[in-house]
């Protein structure tokens, strides 16, 4: 393992990918002040790029773009009180205090540096995972790998959002968007309506360009306006140095709750975030500050936002089960690089693994350098209106989209998924089971063939699959519990 | 007690629309499966008879239980209520720049979109204007040339 971990170091240290990587973290940082658009669009937008690259250039890249993201979200969420992301809403609580106080350089580099130590602890968790997990995995059946599937499907959908019903639907619908095109276990061409188009399915780029980077460029545009009218950061950038030095363990505690908190698929930027924010107010001594800017407030719920990437791809990687949307672009990639995620990966690709690991812990102390360096024209972004942007950001979205097989049918696609995924977000039905569902498709599907044709009804028996069809349960049965709890309660 | 006409007027209508929408998807892909072979058939029979035993479930939330609490929720991410005449501007300017795109060719479809958006949404200036689609030409041609798109020279063009 020692030896993959060091071969992974010389392949990202390598000028071409080490350029990728940091083109990655520019995008990153770019597009991480601008509420809206986020890390998740950035990666979208450089999804297409990945076609035909090196799988360790495309997915240092991507991972740039989403460990730096919750880095550079929190200029908007500490200068003007509107969250860049959902990993920063907390943030708001005590860093817009601290800017209206005159202290927004102290509440910024406090942010980065907690940011910075949470993705590095959040990527050796992820590290010191791996010898456990790859056993573990090694030991698992395709039963009980198709029930992983349905596990992470189930859990995805439960919790993303609060919406069991609509977020199951959205898992589902996106498993049935999967499965048209040729069949993969019988010569046979499904749901294409006659056009040839379909025949090899929806391209997934297409898919993800439709479902999130067009709503939301919609939404921004209907929203109309700059984010900001004045941007001033003020002095003390060593003041943050020192707070983070000063609550050295909060950083290290909150750390290693942000990577367990993403190491459960479906819970969230946003959830990882107000626990940890809640968690820190409940066990401070002195409460008095917290709401009106305790720098405590910044330091633990950033910390936790970054390791929690480094959680987030421990689903991902060792199950194929996507934790967030992010994930699922990552995933994406993956499946276009032709790097096949999942158990097998961990036996087949232990390298590339190590190349996304040191790629999120490199891509984070360069944020935050990039962060620190370039924080006052960073900031100044927060002022450009968005109807000035969007003509870029459009036409890149139909480039990307494009490419994906070069036919009328990929923009009329666009459009029609635009749509869809539009509708989604104004009816609040959450939209990552959707993506990550069309993703499992055809991995659920051969699971499902192989299982079904090789043991029958008997798989349903073995104590895995068992134990795993538990959990399901619990997790459903607790859902439905607190939903009616909640019920009772309004 | 609300009655259940009352309650169909309180639930939102994109969400509804949706819904059966999504609700139709899963009963065509049901009776399409009838005419498949079974290993075809295998998983999407299975997706949508689960998927229509949780639209039911969904419809029978808003008709019978208390949809009106999931209605009431918070929830990070919402759309911004735009009425049918702005959908339907975005969506006409989505379509105009696909049909430049098909008409004269990608450069041209690119300065022409940008300049109109730019002049129609937001009364752009003659800096604004070279700005963006300087921004969008330089980021946008050499993208199409590294992706090795060999973008049509234009409809418009192969007239003359």
């Amino acid at each position: 393992m020692l030896e993959a971990a060091w071969e992974a170091l010389q392949v990202i240290l390598q000028a071409q990918h080490f350029m990728y990587l940091m083109l990655g973290v520019a995008v990153g940082v770019l597009v991480g002040p601008i509420p809206g658009v986020g890390g998740l669009v950035g990666m979208t937008l450089l999804l297409p790029m990945t076609y035909g690259l090196d799988p360790a250039a495309g997915l240092a890249m991507l991972v740039g773009v989403g460990a730096v993201n919750n880095t550079s979200d929190t200029f908007p969420a500490i200068l003007m009180g509107v969250p860049g992301g959902s990993g920063s809403q907390a943030t708001i609580m005590d860093g817009y205090p601290m800017t209206q106080r005159g202290e927004a350089a102290r509440a910024l580099s406090a942010s980065f540096i907690a940011s910075m130590i949470g993705g590095v602890i959040g990527a050796f968790a992820l590290t010191a995972i791996l010898p456990i997990a790859r056993p573990l995995i090694l030991s698992l059946g395709t039963p009980e790998l198709l029930m992983i599937s349905v596990l992470g499907l189930c859990t995805i959908g439960m919790l993303s959002g609060n919406r069991p019903i609509l977020g199951l639907i959205g898992a589902l619908f996106g498993l049935l968007l999967g499965t048209i095109g040729s069949a993969p276990v019988v010569p046979e061409v499904r749901f294409t309506g006659g056009l040839d188009y379909l025949f090899d399915g929806i391209p997934l780029v297409v898919l993800a360009m439709g479902l999130f980077a067009l709503p939301e460029m919609i939404d921004i545009l209907a929203r109309g306006g700059a984010i900001a009218s004045k941007t001033d950061l003020g002095k003390g950038w060593m003041d943050g140095v020192r707070d983070v030095i000063r609550y050295r363990w909060l950083v290290l505690r909150h750390s290693l709750i942000g990577a367990v908190v993403g190491a459960i698929p479906g819970l969230g930027s946003s959830l990882a975030d107000w626990l940890n924010y809640g968690y820190v107010v409940q066990t401070a001594k002195d409460k008095s500050q917290f709401g009106k800017g305790d720098v405590r407030g910044i330091i633990a719920p950033e910390s936790a936002n970054n390791a929690k990437e480094g959680g987030n791809l421990i689903p991902t990687l060792l199950f194929g089960i996507p934790g967030s949307a992010g994930m699922a672009i990552l995933l994406a990639a993956m499946v276009v690089m032709g790097v096949q995620p999942g158990p097998r990966m961990v036996e087949s690709n232990l390298s590339l693994i190590f190349v996304i690991v040191w790629s999120l812990a490199i891509a984070n102390v360069a944020a935050t350098l990039v962060c620190v360096i370039l924080a006052r024209p960073i900031a100044r972004l927060t002022l450009m209106p968005f109807n000035l942007i969007f003509p870029v950001v459009f036409i890149l979205i139909v480039l990307g989209s494009y490419q994906a097989t070069r036919h009328v049918g990929d923009l009329i696609a666009l459009i029609v998924i635009g749509v869809v995924g539009w509708a989604m977000k104004r009816a609040k039905m959450p939209r990552p089971p959707l993506l990550v569902g069309f993703i499992l498709a055809p991995l659920i599907e051969r699971d499902l063939w192989i299982t079904s044709s090789r043991y029958g009804f008997e798989w349903l028996l073995r104590p895995g699959v068992m134990i795993i069809a538990a959990v399901i349960l619990a997790i459903l049965g607790a859902f439905i519990i607190r939903r009616m709890r909640m019920e009772a309660v309004q | 007690m609300t009655t259940i006409s009352e309650r169909i007027r309180q639930v939102d209508p994109t969400k509804a629309t949706l819904l059966c929408a999504i609700t139709a998807c899963f009963l065509a892909a049901l009776i399409d499966t009838c005419f498949m072979k079974q290993g075809a058939a295998l998983m999407p029979r299975f997706l949508s008879g689960t998927g229509l035993m949780l639209c039911l479930l969904g419809f029978l939330r808003f008709s019978f239980g208390k949809a009106q609490v999931e209605d009431l929720e918070s929830d990070m991410g919402e759309g911004t209520d735009i009425g049918p005449r702005q959908a339907l501007r975005y969506g006409a300017w989505m379509a105009l720049f696909v049909t430049l795109m098909w008409l004269v060719g990608l450069a041209m479809s690119i300065v022409l979109f940008s300049s109109a958006f730019l002049w129609v949404e937001r009364r752009a200036t003659l800096l604004e204007h070279s700005a963006i689609n300087g921004v969008a030409l330089v980021i946008a041609l050499p993208l199409g040339r590294l992706l090795n798109i060999h973008w049509p020279a234009g409809a418009v063009f192969s007239l003359f």
